[in-house]
C-alpha cells in the first residue's frame, strides 16, 4: 500500500495529519534541518511524536536535509544516535554524510532528499550503492518519465504530490542567498522567486507596466495524477508544507486518503469533488507542476497577491461530554452565535448549528474572540476529540 | 593549477589560447580545435539528465572517449553513468551548491572523480579547509558571473506568451521590482531551461595563488571579447607570480561591477529560533 507521507512542524500537527490519515509524517529536528521558521522538534517531541505514530501504525522521518558548511559538521553521528532512540524511523538527508552515517550506523532507513534533485535511474543507482533506502524525485519529472524510472530501478521512491514547488531546481538555488545572504540550503529561503521582477534587453525594459517578470510556479496539485501513480506502484506520495496550519493539513491529509482509498476500493469519484474538499484549506493557486509535461503559462504563478487565505476554520474540539451534550472547543480563528459549523473529523463530516457560545464561567458571549480561547456550546450532534469546526 | 575559460567568443580561442590551459566545451566538433592547440578540451555536461536521454548521453560519451577531452558535470546521475563507461578518472563533479564540507567532498572523492567543483556559497577559509582536510583536485570559478539559479522551466518564453510578446532571448537581464533597487541579474534560456546569474562578477586575482585549486575556471559571459582577453592575461600573470598589486590596477582600469560574493562574509544560517 501506499505510504501517505505528510508534513508536521509541530506535535499537534503530527498527530492531526496521523488521526485524518497519514501514513507517516515528516518533521523537522532542531539541528541540520531545512524550514528554520518551522516550529523544529526537540528530541523529547520527537520521542512522543514518534510513540503517538508507531501507536497508530504510522512512522516518522526526521529532515536533516541542510547543506552542511565546516561549521555544520560535528556531532552528527551524536544527533543521528539520539534520533534512533527516540524512534524515528527514516532519515532525510541530502548530504552524502549524513546518509553514510544513517546506513552505516544505525537502523534507521535513509531517504535521499528532493534536494539532490535526482531526475534519472543513473543518480538513483548512485544512491543506492550508498546504501540509501529511498529516493525523493525531483519535482520536475513528468508522470511518464518517473515510469520509466520505476522500470529501471528497485529503490524505493517517493514523490510529491501536493504542496509549494521550487522553481529552481531543489538544492541548486543561491537566490535567496545572493539577493539577501540568507541561505536556502541551510534553511533560510526568502522565497525570492517569488518577488517581482522587471525584465530587461539591454537597457530596455520590456515587460509592461505593472505586469512583472516572474519567476514563481503555482503549488502543486496531483489529485488527477494519484490514479498513474498508483498504478505505478510509487512507494510514498509527499505533501509538502512543515510551516502549514493545523487546518490545511488536516484538509488535504483526508483529501488524498479518500482519494487513494476511493482508488484502491474501486470507487474514485469525479476528481472535482476531491478539489472541492481541498478548496477548503487555505491553498494558494495550483496546478500539475511537471506531472502531465513541460508546465505552460498555466502552471506559473504571475500575479503573486492571488494567494487564496482562509478564515473559516474556526475551531478543533477538545471533549465533547455525551450526557451533557456540551463541547468543550479550542477557538482559532473569530465565530459568533448562531452559527453554522461544519463538523470535520478524521471518519465524518456534518453540519452543525449552534446557539449560544458560553466561555468557562459559563458566561454567554457575542463572539469567540480570542485566539486559542477555551469556549464551549452545547450540540446534538456527538463531536469527537481532534474534529475541526469550519465555518459552513 | 591551470587556467581553465569557457568562451561565448570563440574566435578569441587563438589569441588567449598561450595563457590557458584548457577550454570548456559545449560541442564535441570543438575538440580537435583544442587539441590542435594543445590546451585540454573539457566537454560541459552541465544539463540534469532525464531517463529517455540516458542512451544519448552514453553514444555521445562514447563517441568521444578516445579523445583527449575530459567530462564536466553537475549530475551525479551522468556520474554514475561515466563510471560504468570507465571514465570517471577524467570526470569533473560540481554540483554547484552541494559540496560545502569536507566530508561530503571526501564521499566524493572517493568516488573516483578526477576532480571536483566546490560551492561558491561558502566562504574562501571554508574552502580551504575543505582541500587542506581532503586534499582533493578542485573545480572553482575565479572570474565571471556565478550562477545561482537554474530551473527546468523555460521562464522567459512562458512570460512572452503570457504578454503576448515575442522576446529575443539575447543580453537579458532581470531587476528586483520593489526591493533591491537597479541591480541587474543576467538571465539566459534555452532547451534546457533557464539560467539565471548574479548581478556582479567575482574575480578572485589577489587570492588566486593562495588558494589551491587544480583547476581555476574563468568565464567570459556578458564580457566583451577584448576586456576577457585582458583579464585572462592578469590571470596568467598572477600565478606566473608576477607582480599582483600591478595586476590589480590594471583590474581596477577595466572598470567592471566587482563583487567578492561569500569570500569573506558567510550567509546566515536561520537557526530553530525562528
Amino acid at each position: 500500500m501506499v505510504e501517505l507521507l505528510a508534513p508536521a512542524g509541530d506535535l499537534e500537527k503530527l498527530k492531526i495529519a496521523i488521526l485524518y490519515g497519514a501514513n507517516a509524517v515528516f518533521i523537522g529536528g532542531l539541528k541540520f534541518s531545512l524550514r528554520s521558521r518551522a516550529s523544529n522538534f526537540t528530541i523529547e517531541d520527537i520521542k512522543e511524536g514518534c510513540s503517538f505514530a508507531h501507536k497508530h501504525n504510522a512512522k516518522v522521518h526526521v529532515t536533516c536535509n541542510i547543506v552542511m558548511h565546516e561549521i555544520d559538521t560535528e556531532e552528527i553521528l551524536e544527533y543521528l544516535k539520539e534520533l534512533e532512540r527516540a524512534g524515528v524511523d527514516a532519515i532525510i538527508a541530502s548530504s552524502v554524510t549524513i546518509l553514510k552515517l544513517v546506513v552505516e550506523h544505525t537502523k534507521m532507513a535513509a531517504h535521499v532528499s528532493t534536494q539532490t534533485s535526482c531526475t534519472n535511474q543513473e543518480a538513483i543507482a548512485y544512491y543506492q550503492e550508498l546504501g540509501a533506502d529511498r529516493v525523493v524525485l525531483a519535482r520536475e519529472l513528468t508522470l511518464e518519465e518517473i515510469a520509466d524510472i520505476k522500470k529501471k530501478t528497485d529503490m524505493e521512491l517517493e514523490v510529491f504530490i501536493h504542496g509549494g514547488m521550487c522553481v529552481s531546481y531543489s538544492g541548486r538555488c543561491m537566490l535567496s542567498n545572493n539577493m539577501t545572504n540568507r541561505d536556502a540550503n541551510r534553511g533560510g529561503c526568502a522565497h525570492s522567486c517569488r518577488w517581482c521582477y522587471n525584465l530587461y534587453q539591454g537597457d530596455e525594459k520590456i515587460n509592461p507596466e505593472e505586469d512583472y517578470f516572474a519567476v514563481s510556479s503555482k503549488d502543486l496539485c496531483a489529485i488527477e495524477a494519484i490514479p498513474r501513480l498508483l498504478e505505478l506502484g510509487i512507494d510514498s506520495f509527499k505533501i509538502e508544507g512543515r510551516m502549514k496550519s493545523l487546518h490545511y493539513i488536516a484538509t488535504i491529509v483526508k483529501t488524498y486518503r479518500t482519494l487513494i482509498d476511493d482508488i484502491s476500493m474501486g470507487k474514485l469519484q469525479d476528481f472535482n469533488i476531491y478539489k472541492e474538499m481541498m478548496s477548503k484549506a487555505e491553498n494558494r493557486l495550483t496546478s500539475t507542476g511537471f506531472l502531465l509535461g513541460q508546465p505552460t503559462i498555466e502552471e506559473q504563478l504571475y500575479d503573486l497577491d492571488m494567494s487564496i487565505p482562509n478564515k473559516d476554520f474556526v475551531g478543533i474540539v477538545l471533549n465533547y461530554d455525551t450526557k451533557t451534550k456540551m463541547a468543550t472547543i479550542e477557538q482559532r480563528n473569530h465565530f459568533v452565535p448562531n452559527s453554522s459549523l461544519e463538523v470535520f473529523g478524521p471518519n465524518h463530516t456534518a453540519i452543525i448549528a449552534i446557539n449560544e457560545i458560553y466561555d468557562k464561567d459559563h458566561i454567554s458571549l457575542d463572539a469567540a474572540r480570542h485566539p486559542r480561547q477555551i469556549v464551549y456550546f452545547y450540540t446534538d450532534y456527538p463531536l469527537e476529540k481532534d474534529d475541526l469546526l469550519r465555518l459552513n | 593549477m591551470k587556467l581553465i575559460c569557457k568562451l561565448n567568443h570563440w574566435d578569441s580561442l587563438n589569441d588567449i589560447a598561450p595563457y590557458i590551459h584548457g577550454v570548456l566545451l559545449e560541442d564535441t566538433k570543438q575538440i580537435e580545435q583544442v587539441e590542435a592547440l594543445e590546451l585540454i578540451p573539457i566537454l560541459m555536461l552541465d544539463q540534469m539528465m532525464f531517463p529517455k536521454e540516458v542512451e544519448d548521453y552514453e553514444t555521445l560519451i562514447s563517441k568521444v572517449a578516445h579523445t583527449s577531452c575530459l567530462f564536466y558535470i553537475t549530475d551525479i546521475g551522468l556520474g554514475h553513468l561515466l563510471k560504468k563507461l570507465g571514465l570517471i578518472e577524467r570526470t569533473i563533479f560540481d554540483p554547484k551548491t552541494m559540496i560545502t564540507n569536507h566530508l561530503d567532498a571526501q564521499i566524493y572523492a572517493s568516488y573516483g572523480f578526477h576532480a571536483l567543483g566546490i560551492s561558491n556559497e561558502i566562504t574562501l577559509k571554508d574552502y580551504k579547509a575543505i582541500l587542506e582536510k581532503t586534499g582533493l583536485k578542485a573545480f572553482y570559478q575565479v572570474f565571471g558571473y556565478r550562477l545561482m539559479f537554474t530551473s527546468r522551466r523555460r521562464l522567459v518564453s512562458l512570460y512572452s506568451e503570457k504578454i503576448q510578446k515575442s522576446i529575443s532571448l539575447a543580453n537579458l537581464s532581470i531587476e528586483e521590482a520593489t526591493r533591491l533597487g537597479e541591480e541587474r541579474y543576467p538571465i539566459c534560456e534555452n532547451q534546457y531551461g533557464t539560467k539565471i546569474y548574479r548581478n556582479h562578477l567575482i574575480c578572485l586575482l589577489k587570492e588566486i595563488l593562495n588558494l589551491p585549486m587544480e583547476y581555476a575556471f574563468l568565464d567570459d559571459m556578458g564580457i566583451s571579447s577584448n576586456v576577457f582577453k585582458e583579464i585572462v592575461f592578469l590571470f596568467h600573470s598572477a600565478i606566473e607570480q608576477k607582480d599582483v598589486s600591478s595586476l590589480l590596477e590594471r583590474l581596477n582600469r577595466l572598470g567592471l561591477p566587482l563583487s567578492d560574493g561569500f569570500s569573506y562574509k558567510d550567509s546566515v544560517y536561520m537557526k530553530e529560533e525562528f
